[in-house]
């Protein structure tokens, strides 16, 4: 497939649906997207002293991510470098050194081979130094949240996230002793279909008065006498957000393909005990203008283009991992403020609940009609709009550009970022 | 009567109240099975193998009465997406055993469950230890102040879930 051919599948508001459901495209996007961007590998929390580590995957790549005696994160390749087992089955841990369960190859928590049984069967010009793990060429972190990029070279961390840092400032600051932790668990679902579907849908508030009619009107959040927010909240103000509304929340998109939605018409009611204690431990750290500002952040969903979602007023992302074309799994992590009394905590592990459960009232629906739009578009291939909002762009005081709640917009940008990728192209500077 | 004939009829009388809440999750009767729950009763699907806090870490589900309640008004709305068509279900329930009780006036229960489900096409099987805690009622029935769900693959990746197990 040639550079133009890609490029003509892409068309300003027109979008071919190949690029939902040809595998060749797919394997072209881990190439040229996954395998270049910066990733989500985990947060700081989850691997907090030397030798904690975790598995995981970047663009398909098996990786441990391990805390190193240095207080430096690496993320290894997990794969031998004798035979090509897996080194390490441990979801995670605490290790010294990692053997592999096939010939005993050892490995330091820092890749390093370590241990070589049979040492005497290698000729003497045989180097344990030439065969360590491999380490993903690049890590760094943010405020706690930590990314990996395959690529060896290519913009840094704080240039990549550009004005979507502030999706991370959003979660941090909120925290009165500024750390969040991983602490609230996690929830996995899979659907039939490709990821990007799922990265529209983040942004898109024209959805839910249809996708999510039946949720809207189960709900009668003033039944209820607890405090966190919950299903029947979040329903209920997709039922009352009306288009004015709608078109105010507004959405937001930058170059790199990020973005973000205005925050629904959602307030977290708290015990006024713990919201008064929240409040003075804020504003103790930040003083009371600053504790103000962090306050009046008010985002929905936040994109890191290509694969990650910040609910960051309710301390919640979404990793979105493509497996194959027609399938993706999503990993939900749940933080909890530091220093914030625990009904915030216990308010953020509702919510999450709420909205990303795979029992979830809302999340249900979409999951459904993501498959859907993968086996229609499988079937009967054709042209797509993301038309709505064209021309009702105005500028974004952060270096991008603003539309309507409504708008697709951040789908148009997406898509523009994707097409820049795909064709070999970087995209300009975030 | 002797205390094991006591011990056979509590069984007995489990098993049966088990059998009939299986029977009406599968007869889609989502309203008289809520009604089985007491009114502090809870129903709760743990996200992760020994989960002891459904407050401080997420669940798949956490639903008291209210919430159940949203849940079925949903599940009887014409327009959700994912059960058009509707669901059909199958919950066997089987390795039933009574328990010393932990408080008086409570019967802990323990079952396995095998619930196959037949959804937009795809067959699902979910396969589940569930843990009991039942408060006797009139008639020698009882009413659910917890139903918790143990899936064995609580913390396998996960298609959408709109039925209780």
């Amino acid at each position: 497939m040639t550079d133009g051919e890609i490029a003509a599948l892409v068309q300003g508001d027109r979008v071919h649906s190949r690029v939902y459901t040809d595998p060749a495209i797919f394997a072209r996007e881990q190439e040229r997207i996954f395998r270049r961007v910066w990733l989500y590998l985990c947060h700081e929390s989850q691997i907090a002293a030397p030798g904690d580590f975790l598995r995981t995957r970047l663009a398909g790549v098996p990786v441990i991510a391990v805390r190193q005696a240095d207080g430096g994160i690496k993320a290894l390749v997990n794969r031998c470098t004798h035979r090509g087992a897996e080194v390490c089955q441990h979801e995670s841990g605490r290790a010294q050194r990692f053997r592999c369960p096939y010939h005993g190859w050892t490995f330091a928590a820092d890749g390093r081979l370590v241990g070589l049984p049979l040492r005497a069967g290698y000729a003497p010009g045989f180097q344990m130094a030439d065969h360590g793990l491999a380490a993903v060429p690049r890590v760094a972190a943010y405020r706690g949240f930590v990314f990996a990029s395959l690529a060896p070279d290519g913009p840094g961390l704080a240039d990549y996230l550009g004005p979507m840092a502030s999706a991370i400032d959003d979660m941090v600051d909120r925290a009165p002793d500024g750390a969040v932790e991983a602490v609230g668990g996690l929830h996995r679902h899979a659907f039939p279909g490709n990821w990007k579907l799922q990265m529209e849908n983040l942004q898109d508030y024209a959805h839910p008065a249809f996708a999510h009619e039946s949720s809207n009107a189960a709900a009668r959040p003033d039944e209820r006498e607890r405090v966190e927010l919950d299903e029947e909240d979040i329903m209920a103000a997709n039922r009352g957000a009306d288009i004015a509304w709608i078109e105010r929340a507004g959405v937001s998109a930058f170059p790199g393909g990020h973005s973000y939605i205005g925050a629904l018409p959602l307030q977290q009611p708290m015990p006024p005990e713990a919201e008064r204690a929240y409040l003075a431990a804020l504003r103790a750290r930040h003083g009371e203008a600053r504790a103000n500002e962090i306050l009046a952040v008010q985002r929905h969903v936040a994109i890191v283009y290509p694969t990650l979602a910040f609910q960051s007023a309710l301390q919640q992302i979404k990793v979105i991992v493509p497996v194959r074309v027609d399938y993706t799994e999503v990993y939900v992590h749940c933080f909890r403020l530091k220093g914030a009394p625990p009904e915030y905590h216990r308010a953020a592990v509702t919510f999450v609940n709420a909205a990303n459960s795979p029992a979830s009232l809302i999340l249900t629906d979409d999951l459904e009609i993501y498959g859907r739009a993968q086996q229609a578009m499988t079937e009967a291939p054709g042209w797509l709009r993301f038309a709505c909002g064209t021309g009702r762009d105005v500028a974004d005081n952060r270096g991008g550009a603003k539309g309507p709640g409504y708008s697709e917009l951040a789908m148009r940008n997406q898509f523009a970022t994707w097409s820049e990728y795909m064709t070999g192209r970087m995209p300009r500077a975030a | 009567m002797s205390e094991g004939s006591n011990a056979a009829a509590a069984a007995t009388a489990v098993a049966a109240f088990l059998h009939r809440e299986a029977r009406l999750l599968d007869e889609r009767r989502f309203e008289d099975w809520q009604a089985l729950f007491a009114p502090d009763g809870v129903y709760w699907v743990p996200a992760r193998e020994g989960q002891a806090d459904p407050l401080h870490e997420v669940s798949i589900f956490y639903d008291d009465r209210v919430m159940m309640a949203a849940r079925i008004r949903r599940l009887r709305h014409p327009r959700i997406h994912a059960e058009i068509p509707p669901s059909r279900a199958v919950r066997s329930v089987s390795n039933i055993e009574v328990l010393e009780p932990a408080a008086e006036g409570v019967v802990e229960a323990r079952s396995v469950l095998l619930m196959t489900e037949f959804r937009g096409g795809a067959q699902t099987a979910y396969h589940g230890r569930v843990a009991w805690r039942l408060v006797p009622a009139a008639k020698g029935d009882f009413l659910i102040r917890l139903k918790r769900v143990d899936l064995v693959n609580a913390e396998g990746m996960h298609r959408g879930m709109t039925v209780p197990f």
